[in-house]
Parts: C-alpha cells; structure tokens; sequence
C-alpha cells in the first residue's frame, strides 16, 4: 500500500490502515522511540500512543510532508511530555548497550571496531546533536524534513549538523579510519 | 560567474547532498570544491562520517522491531476508539465529567505539592520504588525538578535558591536521609 493510500485511510478513521503503516514505518519508530528514550519497554509504549495520536488526528495532516516526518514530530512530543510528566532527564548512558555487530576477521574487524567507536561517541553526544545526526545519516532526511521534525529554521538545523559533526569528530579515538572502507554517504 | 569562498561553499554542504541548490550556487561550489583541497577534504570527511554513522546505528539498531503483541494491542485500541468515534451527548457528557475530574485532581496535586508533610517541606514524587521524596527547606521552594533518581541518590535542581537542609525519600514506607543530594542553582 503506497504512504497516499495509508493517510486517506487514516483520515477516514480506517484502523484497517493501521497494518501497513505499521509495516512501513514500525520498527523505524520503535528504534527512533529507543534513540529518544532509551528504555524498550517506555520505547514500545511510546510507539503505541504516537501511532493512536497519529490515527485520531489524522483530519488535521496536510500532507505537506512525508509520514514519517510526521510521525516523527509526533513521537518526539510525546516523548518530551513524558519526560516532563516524570520529571526525569534522560541520560545519555542509559541508551541500551547493544553489540554492534559480530567480529569478523580482516577489514570486518576493523570496521567493527570503528562501529563500536561510532556507536559510544554517538552516547557522548547531547541528545540534541544525536538525533540530528542519527535523523540525518541514518533516517536520511532531507534540510528540509529535519526542519519539520525539529520543528527549528533550516539555519538552526544547518549549524546544529555542523556543531554535532564537530563534536562526534572530537570524541572519535585515533585508530578508526574513516577512509579505511570505500562507504561514503 | 558566481564564486563562492571556504565558509560559502561549506554552508552550501547539506543541501549540495540534498540536491536543493539553486544551480548557479551550485555550480560554484563544485569550482571551489575542485580548487580548494580543504574544503574537498572536509566534504569527503563528512561522507565518510555519515555513512559511519549509518553503519553504525543499523548494527546497533537491527534487533529492535516492533513485536506482534505491540502491533495487537495498537490495532485493538484503535479499532475501539473509531466504533466509539460517532458523536453523541453521552459522550460529551462523559467528557465533561472526566476534565470536571481532571481539574479536581490537580488541584489537589497543587496543593499536594505546597503541603508539608509532617516535619515540614514539600513532596515531589519521584521515579517508581521512590514515591516521595520530601525537601526541609528554611522556607517552603517554588520550584522542584527532580533531575535524576536511583535508589541510591535523589538529585533535585530547586529555583528559587533556598537552602535545603535534608532530602528524605521514602522507599516502602522505610526513610532514607541524602544529605547533600541536592543541587541548588
């Protein structure tokens, strides 16, 4: 089912469009839900009343941007107003600690190892500029959807992506080479 | 022809990637990009860190998917609010009735919140395993946000810079003192 047919069927209040929106769209929110969070289970809940949010006010979406940028925004109020409700920061070493990838020998090794370092000096980041790196490199969106899910002018994004790309370098140990595989984005 | 300088061309970056440029700005920051070694290095540095970024948050992002049960309970609830959707007095009553509620319990959280429990001070309420935590302050505090909680150390930021003489937090009806706990800006 294309995003068109999945938003007409939320504006019409269909919970039938539920399914493929969250075929489509599920596993990324649950994994933004954990970037922004930090625990599954509160990230699994969250991912629950932004998709009900998401189908009850479904009339008020313009379609000017794409779903998940929507969703996103949605998810990211949602998880704001919890951590106000708690009254309880997040911290950035509460992020799950999960393995990145399996060792493998030769190049593999080596770009483990750089996974790794990526992954720990991504947990040193403010929350600020992880999520817009992480929105930007691995969510892929474009100056203009990470103005709409910041909900900042595209000049507060643009030197915020500077800022965090500075910072990330900063925190990157020697040894990973980033030239070391052809990858580049 | 347009030129553009190292800070011109390294404002032009994000949307080079995104294809928004207009083409006369466009065309000049690759003139510069070819004739300019560090911003060449700088706009290869930041692929290269991205698709770092990217490889990295998939790898430690790849066992996170919304399970079955999560896409169950999403479908039931919203399948119950839209048969509930239609309109009717009941449910405004209903309405009326809950916000009538609402308004009563916080208010009385307010309250709450100015009270002193026993020996004098406020409550906040903390993370689970914390229900309060009280303050003994000279005067009673405007403010409290309860910045971290652990069965270990309470850390509250209070606003209105008054001293706190000692932090109690009950845990299972058993007090702890933390002394020193709290933060004061």
């Amino acid at each position: 089912m294309q995003e068109s047919e999945i938003i007409q069927g939320l504006r019409e209040g269909n919970p039938a469009a539920l399914d493929p929106l969250l075929e489509l769209h599920g596993d990324r929110l649950l994994r933004s839900a954990v970037l922004l969070g930090g625990d599954t289970e509160e990230a699994r809940d969250l991912v629950q009343e932004t998709v009900l949010q998401a189908f009850r006010s479904a009339r008020r979406f313009r379609g000017e941007s794409r779903l998940f940028t929507w969703l996103y925004g949605i998810l990211r109020n949602l998880a704001r107003g919890r951590a106000r409700r708690s009254e309880r920061l997040v911290y950035t070493d509460e992020l799950p600690e999960v393995p990145v990838s399996g060792c493998r020998a030769g190049e593999g090794m080596d770009r483990d190892f750089d996974s790794r370092a990526i992954w720990r000096a991504l947990q040193r980041l403010s929350d600020e500029h992880r999520e817009v790196l992480v929105l930007r490199y691995f969510e892929e969106l474009s100056m203009e959807e990470l103005s709409a899910c910041l909900d900042v002018p595209a000049g507060t994004v643009k030197s915020r992506l500077h800022y965090a790309l500075r910072e990330i370098r900063a925190y990157l140990p020697d040894a990973v080479n980033l030239f070391r595989s052809g990858d580049t984005y | 022809m347009m030129t553009l300088n190292c800070n011109e061309c390294g404002d032009c970056l994000f949307e080079m990637r995104d294809g928004t440029l207009p083409a006369d700005r466009r065309e000049a920051a690759e003139r510069h990009l070819r004739s300019c070694p560090a911003c060449r290095a700088e706009w290869e540095l930041e692929s290269r860190l991205g698709a770092a970024v990217k490889r990295s948050v998939s790898s430690a992002m790849s066992s996170f998917a919304l399970d079955a049960e999560s896409r169950r309970r999403i479908l039931e609830r919203a399948a119950r609010g839209s048969a509930n959707s239609p309109f009717t007095w009941n449910r405004l009553a209903a309405y009326a009735a809950a916000a009538a509620l609402l308004a009563i319990a916080g208010w009385g959280a307010l309250l709450g919140m100015r009270e002193r429990p026993g020996k004098g001070g406020s409550v906040v309420r903390v993370a689970p395993g914390h229900q309060e935590v009280y303050l003994r302050t000279e005067r009673p505090v405007r403010r409290i946000v309860v910045e971290q909680a652990s069965p270990e150390r309470v850390v509250v930021r209070i606003t209105n810079r008054r001293r706190v003489d000692l932090l109690v937090s009950r845990q299972n009806g058993v007090e702890h003192g933390f002394r020193g706990s709290a933060v004061i800006d």
